[in-house]
């Protein structure tokens, strides 16, 4: 697989994410990621709900089928554990109002809208909140480019590119569930006729 | 084709004909009043048990007992995780492009593609399930009830045979054919319901519950695709919907 067919791997879709990074050293990134090691720190717990959520998708596949009242309880009880898990995430994170942003986000890769020059090659640890869903991920990328934009009246004069790198399977689960979503937003938002 | 069906139907047919030759006379087996009783009485009084739409959609539910072509589930697996994996990578409007050959997988896909919610998708199918189980339960229930009616309608015509016969009485050389006819009815009742209508009833509940576990399993599918669920992990889940025996070995 070239460079460029594993970058477009995975479907690509335009979002607004609230986006925090800050360069690393390489040596960070080769070590084993020390990112969402405790399962219960904020940055991973969507994740790793998520990850519960699937274990039990097969118990209540089951459920459905035998007791469909008593699995409706349950997803009512599931829809809370989010929203407090929403609610917590948002508390004590880096994540500001104003750092929302314009991002083609795809399950390989992130370009986004920079205020700076990002040097290729460069690491970065990025952080970031997918605000339709509420969930947070932490990774680190690797630039892959980073351009002058024609249009800089936004404030950001830069767009960068950026592949993640050691990004864990049960994040990369998280966006790509997070992308099929969204799309599906998308394509609903596309056909809703505009009122005269 | 559900060659079982049209095999035991033939069978089971040829069996009791093959007895009758044996012992004689074929002729001697006919008898126009007694099939009269027999089909006309039971069909008659099976639209006393339901609607008339009813009564006539139920032919149409006989076909499926004899031409019922069953998805092989593991298939749908195989298509389903396909399915999957394409629209995790190069997103749900590329699935609009497959070739899907079951027509309630395409449907499900359909409304994957126009970008429905989740929720929303599912009672649809649901509700399409549900529909094709109460429509197929019509029918069950008409043939059903001809295997409840024709012994009925049998004896009925066995007691007329018997009445008729007790009443000509006085020629003792006309008893034992009378009689014999009049045993005919049972026979025919015996035969619709035992060769016909509770095999077929059997059958259709047999290819129902293939046909709702299928679609089921189908819409655990597209549940799983507008999820954007790892395709392994599908697999695993729709997997519990078919016997370990009948599953594709696993890596």
């Amino acid at each position: 697989m070239t460079h460029e067919e594993e970058r477009r791997r995975f479907f690509r879709i335009d979002d607004e994410v609230n986006l925090y990074y800050k360069p690393i050293d390489e040596k960070m990134v080769n070590r084993t990621s020390h990112i969402s090691d405790n399962v219960l720190g904020n940055c991973s717990l969507a994740a790793a709900l998520e990850m519960m959520s699937q274990e039990s998708r097969f118990m209540m596949s089951r459920l459905e089928r035998n007791s469909p009242e008593v699995a409706d309880y349950l997803k009512i009880i599931d829809s809370k554990i989010e929203l407090i898990a929403q609610a917590l995430m948002l508390q004590g994170s880096d994540f500001k109002e104003k750092d929302t942003i314009n991002v083609n986000l795809s399950a390989s890769g992130l370009a986004f809208d920079c205020s700076e020059k990002l040097n290729v090659d460069d690491y970065l640890e990025i952080k970031m909140l997918l605000v339709s869903c509420m969930a947070v991920i932490v990774t680190y990328a690797k630039v892959v480019y980073c351009k002058p934009k024609t249009d800089s009246s936004s404030g950001f004069p830069y767009v960068a590119g950026v592949d993640y790198i050691n990004m864990k399977d049960q994040d990369r689960e998280l966006l790509i569930k997070h992308i099929v979503k969204r799309q599906m937003q998308q394509i609903r938002e596309s056909k809703e006729v505009p009122k005269v | 084709m559900d060659i079982a069906s049209l095999l035991g139907f033939i069978i089971g047919i040829a069996i009791i004909v093959s007895a009758i030759l044996v012992g004689g006379d074929v002729m001697m087996f006919v008898d126009v009043p007694s099939i009269l009783i027999v089909f006309g009485g039971t069909f008659g009084v099976s639209l006393m048990r339901i609607p008339l739409t009813d009564f006539f959609r139920s032919f149409g539910v006989v076909a499926k007992a004899f031409l019922n072509k069953r998805d092989d589930p593991n298939l749908l697996i195989e298509e389903g995780v396909r399915l999957s994996d394409i629209a995790r990578k190069n997103g749900l409007l590329a699935l609009e492009g497959e070739t899907i050959t079951n027509e309630f997988l395409k449907k499900g896909i359909g409304l994957c593609v126009d970008g429905h919610d989740p929720a929303f998708v599912r009672r649809m199918l649901e509700q399409e399930i549900s529909q094709m189980v109460s429509r197929n339960e019509v029918g069950q229930d008409m043939w059903k009830g001809v295997g409840d009616l024709a012994p009925a309608m049998g004896m009925i015509g066995t007691l007329v045979g018997l009445v008729q016969m007790l009443a000509n009485m006085s020629d003792p050389s006309a008893i034992g054919p009378a009689m014999a006819v009049a045993l005919l009815t049972t026979l025919y009742g015996a035969m619709v319901a035992n060769c016909f209508a509770l095999p077929m009833v059997d059958k259709l509940s047999k290819v129902l519950l293939y046909e709702k576990t299928n679609r089921e399993l189908i819409m655990e599918t597209i549940s799983g695709i507008q999820e954007g669920m790892n395709p392994k992990v599908l697999e695993v889940l729709l997997n519990s919907y078919i016997s370990d025996k009948k599953r594709k070995a696993q890596d």
